[in-house]
């Protein structure tokens, strides 16, 4: 199958009737199977981008195919059974803190189930042993009952991230997976999300802000400045110098400084 | 990001330069403009209502009045002491009321889930719908629960029916409130990352977000059924079943000595009712609290049989949900009402029904409107003398008995603070008196104060400024409770004494609460005003019962909207208020 994962063509986005433009003439495929890390500086597009391959945001102008459904075109369910397949995982967990780590993984299965669905029970024995043996993969099988908001911030992204499995997704979406994170703890949520989606070999889009851990475990990296792509690489022999070029500003004193400032309001 | 251009910044000059005082900015104006319109306010009801007379309302006259009421002539017996000759039938009464308010918090709860979910802005389906179901609560929250109970015994007849619909009706404007705004103020993640996956709208708010508000919802319902206690033991007046028609049949007969011994009972089951739903509510939320913190060691868990541990929180709740299930149905046995009678007060028929026969919910609220479709005009003058008379009556008698009640609960409410009380002792009795305050039904007080002093709106006044006493004494205190006390800390720590510390540390800190809570007591009182007429204590309630009982409910309707316009205007100016001080 040489279809790949996720195609984005000509893909606009503006804010406010054009006056900021967050995403421009942005084109590039994710072959299956692929981890693709996005770097570039806050404002610069990435969760922006991100957010179209799901649809959480229209584009304005341009193409998202994922896995070969235009999602433009798609209709309501058709968009569903396509979310079906993609997990994110958010900067700020999305979990109920009042619910156990249990609970919050087995809420990954209801796209595939009917209907509303509230507490552990309401969910078939072997959906909750499968949500137990995702959170055991992320390891936190003795955290099952406890409720999320007792847990350290890299447990609950542990916890989203088996909800995220849970759903047996083909693509895996994290947006800034571990940017309310201490340094230590980000290394440690990365390294478990990487591992996991590479032993499901899943198609992985992520946006980091750590360049060593994108250096360490991306396949191919893409660099976004004022929403346009400026580095498309393989991972393999690129240097940090290189990497780095993504972060600096153009002329920080010049006439663009209005419009850093409009995109990061 | 704003960027502040340094012109606009005013530079200070020194201080013997500038007047140090707080700037007359439009923010300050608004507030002086208010509290100016208040006061004259204020003064025009007391002025009004003639209870500024106190050598009248104390005068030698009043005084016999009262005296011949409390210990009788030789043409009737006095009310005291206190007698109860029908002990079973006045049980059975109590807990008939019981019953009703218990099938009405059912009822009310039913229909406000799915209406706060339709009227909480982040869950609407549609804006259209946010606004007729944020409607349908605001104008179920505006007309009194006994105006409601009035209408349905034209429907239902006499009997709890009516009382559990009204209850229950009357309900859904607090509780589809408290839930909407719980609602909105959940956080939208765990719904956007159910979106995310592909689950549906249904999927998004059992999952997403109904989780999030189960606490704040059994909160509001078990408090709800506290409220709805209280309310249910008036209804009895209007017909609508209950300890209060027990009441009215003495008072009908002069038998002030039995109404008092009921009107005793009922203080002692209100105070019963809101220590339970009290102790439900804080046991359950506190296990609630507690769920789930404890790591499990993995052992304990069988993969094979996964489910929740039965900890505290599970227990009380399935114990709250079996008597839940068990009392309503209980009430269904207790207070005999009719499924078939419900549906048949239902049955689709919008024109007059035949005689004999009692008209359809539908009848009665098409011939609500005030106008007549025949001819297509408005059947109701509003501005007509009698109306303007009995709502200017109505809003003064509500302004007069929230100022004279928040003057004397202000003072109360700092001795029944515990966190500013001189003592212990002082602190336990003034709650004690409070709670007491709150325990007699305003109506109640309003029947026997109309007795005791004649007619006129001054009884009115009294019984509600009554309540104000102990439901704002309450509020008010809670709420000094509540103030954090680090600012207490900073003005002890330069030396200040105790009083100061209260006017310094405290004070501040509590006005927001103080105005806001005033307000909601001034709209509250109004309501209650609006009914107090029923009962003979003047005002637009009177005009109310003489419609509805003459089957002009055009009129009834009228007056209706004109309550709910003057409850919405008061509304909005609180919010509008409470902004500029917060």
């Amino acid at each position: 199958m040489n279809e790949p994962a996720i195609r984005i063509t000509k893909l606009r986005k503006e804010f406010d009737g054009g006056r900021v433009v967050a995403l421009d003439d942005v084109s590039f495929e994710v072959p299956a199977g692929q981890l693709l890390v996005i770097i570039g500086l806050s404002g610069s597009g990435k969760s922006t981008l991100l957010r179209h391959l799901n649809r959480l945001h229209e584009p304005t102008s341009g193409q998202v195919e994922v896995l070969g459904c235009d999602l433009g075109r798609a209709g309501r369910s058709e968009l569903r059974r396509v979310r079906r397949d993609v997990g994110f995982v958010f900067q700020q967990f999305n979990i109920v803190g009042r619910l156990s780590a249990l609970e919050n993984v087995l809420s990954g299965a209801l796209g595939r189930l009917r209907g509303p669905r509230y507490g552990v029970m309401t969910y078939s024995q072997s959906l909750r042993r499968q949500a137990w043996e995702q959170l055991d993969r992320v390891g936190l099988a003795d955290r099952a009952f406890q409720r999320t908001d007792t847990l350290s911030g890299g447990q609950q992204q542990r916890v989203a991230i088996a909800r995220t499995l849970m759903q047996q997704p083909k693509i895996v979406l994290a947006d800034e997976p571990v940017a309310s994170l201490d340094p230590e703890i980000s290394g440690q949520v990365m390294e478990v999300l990487f591992r996991v989606t590479s032993e499901d070999r899943l198609t992985v889009v992520t946006s980091l802000h750590q360049v060593e851990l994108a250096l360490g475990w991306a396949q191919r990296m893409v660099g976004l400045r004022d929403g346009k792509v400026v580095l498309d690489r393989d991972a393999a022999g690129l240097s940090t110098e290189e990497v780095m070029k993504v972060y600096t500003r153009l002329d920080p004193d010049g006439e663009k400084r209005a419009e850093y400032r409009a995109v990061s309001a | 990001m704003t960027v502040i251009e340094p012109s606009r910044l005013r530079v200070p000059g020194a201080p013997e330069q500038v007047a140090l005082r707080p700037p007359w900015d439009r923010r300050r104006r608004e507030l002086a403009a208010s509290a100016l319109v208040l006061a004259v306010l204020a003064g025009w009801a007391i002025w009004r209502t003639g209870i500024w007379d106190l050598a009248t309302v104390f005068g030698q006259e009043s005084r016999t009045k009262v005296a011949n009421f409390l210990f009788g002539t030789s043409l009737r017996p006095g009310a005291l002491p206190p007698r109860v000759t029908q002990p079973g039938l006045l049980f059975e009464k109590v807990m008939e009321t019981f019953f009703i308010a218990v099938a009405g918090t059912f009822l009310a709860t039913v229909c406000s889930v799915p209406l706060a979910f339709l009227a909480a802005r982040n869950t609407t389906p549609h804006p259209v719908v946010r606004l007729m179901a944020r409607g349908l609560i605001a104008f179920s929250r505006t007309v009194p629960d006994v105006i409601f109970a009035f209408v349905f015994v034209r429907v239902y007849r006499i009997g709890p029916l009516p009382g559990i619909l009204a209850i229950g009706f009357h309900a859904i404007g607090m509780i589809g409130k408290l839930m909407a705004d719980a609602i909105e103020q959940s956080d939208p993640g765990p719904r956007e990352a159910i979106a995310a996956q592909g689950g549906s709208w249904l999927q998004q708010m059992s999952t997403g977000v109904f989780p999030q508000v189960v606490p704040s919802f059994l909160g509001t319902i078990l408090f709800r059924l506290d409220i709805n206690f209280r309310a249910s033991t008036v209804l009895g007046l209007v017909g609508a079943g209950g300890v209060g028609s027990l009441f009215v049949l003495y008072t009908g007969n002069l038998r002030w000595d039995l109404a008092l011994g009921v009107v005793c009972a009922t203080v002692v089951a209100v105070l019963l009712v809101d220590q339970l739903s009290n102790r439900v509510r804080k046991a359950l939320l506190a296990a609630e609290a507690t769920s789930g913190r404890k790591r499990l060691r993995t052992v304990a868990l069988d993969p094979d049989r996964l489910r929740p541990p039965l900890d505290a929180y599970r227990k009380r709740l399935a114990a709250f949900v079996v008597a839940s299930a068990g009392l309503l149905y209980a009430s269904y046995l207790v207070t005999a009402v009719s499924i078939r009678s419900f549906f048949y007060g239902l049955r689709p028929q919008l024109g007059a029904p035949q005689s004999g026969q009692p008209p359809s919910v539908w009848y009665v609220a098409r011939r609500l409107l005030p106008f007549d479709f025949d001819t297509n005009t408005p059947v109701f003058d509003w501005w007509n003398p009698f109306v303007r008379k009995a709502l200017f009556d109505t809003i003064a008698t509500g302004f007069a008995a929230a100022t004279i009640g928040v003057a004397l609960a202000l003072p109360l409410s700092y001795f029944a603070a515990r966190n500013v009380a001189p003592s212990r002792a002082v602190y336990q009795s003034t709650r004690i008196l409070l709670v007491l305050a709150r325990a007699v039904p305003e109506l109640i007080v309003a029947v026997v104060l109309v007795v005791a002093m004649g007619l006129g709106l001054v009884p009115g006044v009294v019984a509600l400024a009554l309540g104000v006493v102990g439901f704002g004494g309450k509020l008010f205190a809670d709420a000094i409770e509540d103030v954090p006390s680090g600012p207490r800390d900073g003005v002890r720590s330069v030396g200040a004494s105790r009083l100061q510390d209260t006017a310094t540390g405290v004070t501040p800190q509590f006005v927001p609460a103080l105005v806001g809570n005033g307000l909601y007591i001034l709209d509250i009182n109004i309501r209650s005003s609006a009914v107090l007429g029923i009962v003979g204590a003047g005002g637009i309630g009177a005009l109310l019962s003489n419609y509805l009982q003459t089957q002009r409910f055009e009129e009834t309707g009228g007056i209706l909207m004109v309550i709910f316009v003057v409850v919405f205007v008061i509304e909005r100016f609180s919010d509008w208020l409470r902004v500029r001080l917060i």
